[in-house]
């Protein structure tokens, strides 16, 4: 299993930011992805993203963050959105993450992490 | 094939009603599950709060096939299968979360010729100092 991580960081309050990922060349098959921050207060009261795999829409635009969280109590092996199997293609991420506000929060610049899961082959135990 | 579809309406005033329509993909077969979160409260966003109601019908369905209570930061139902076990229930600042729970999956079938899902939803909140908040309905679509 290939594991990825891409890091954006919202330095402003209500905006959106835009990263464009590239996978692993030899990720053949997205299976899975996790969404982190050091600040899961704020990802999880202000945050929604749209995950696009080249063409294809994983998460369409403000899907909230706050259902891809995972909480301590989760087992390790258990902290992955699974996706099925998806073809990589050529490997395109698109992130679009957004701020939105909210008064429960005090906002401060933030880091918001996705992982990527993938591997080579299906065939392969992973 | 699967597509997830977010329809947000923003509540402004206090025991508003609001008539949604959401306009369904028209190769949709199946609502295969259906979520309701809501943001932004200003005060005591204490779980299992009630917050509002929400009625969706179809037209191929002759009266509401869902109706809700809606509650704040009551664990979310699931949209994708790994979610199921890791859905806050409450969060603090820097507290862990603590529980969870996995959602009900609820499947109607969606007819060819009734692609728009209507209903409404009613704000219940019974505050003093009322803050505009939103209300997002999250359909799993089998297309």
């Amino acid at each position: 299993m290939i594991k990825e991580r891409f890091d954006l960081t919202v330095t402003t309050a209500g905006s959106s930011v835009k990263g464009e990922f590239e996978l692993d060349k030899n990720a053949k098959h997205l299976i899975g992805i996790a969404i982190t921050s050091d600040r899961d207060d704020l990802l999880y009261y202000r945050g929604s993203q749209k995950i696009m795999l080249n063409d294809i829409e994983i998460f369409p635009e403000d899907f909230e963050s706050r259902l891809l969280l995972c909480g301590l109590h989760v087992p390790p092996d258990q902290r992955m959105v699974t996706l099925g199997n998806l073809s990589t293609g050529n490997g395109k991420l698109d992130i679009l993450y957004k701020d939105f506000n909210s008064v429960l929060t005090t906002f401060s610049p933030y880091r918001v992490t996705f992982y990527a899961f993938s591997v080579v082959n299906l065939e392969t135990p992973h | 094939m699967h597509k997830v579809l977010v329809h947000t309406e923003t509540v402004n005033n206090k025991a508003a009603k609001l008539q949604l329509q959401i306009k369904l993909p028209k190769d949709v077969k199946c609502i295969q599950s259906i979520t309701i979160t809501t943001t932004g409260f200003g005060t005591d966003p204490s779980p299992k709060r009630e917050v509002g109601w929400l009625w969706l019908r179809l037209p191929n369905h002759s009266d509401v096939f869902f109706a809700e209570i809606v509650r704040s930061n009551v664990p979310e139902a699931t949209l994708v299968s790994s979610a199921l076990e890791f859905l806050p229930q409450e969060i603090g600042f820097g507290e862990a979360w603590i529980d969870g729970k996995s959602g009900t999956t609820l499947a109607v079938d969606v007819s060819e010729d009734a692609k728009i899902l209507e209903g409404f939803y009613t704000d219940r909140l019974r505050e003093t100092f009322f803050v505009p908040y939103q209300v997002s309905i999250y359909l799993n679509l089998e297309l």
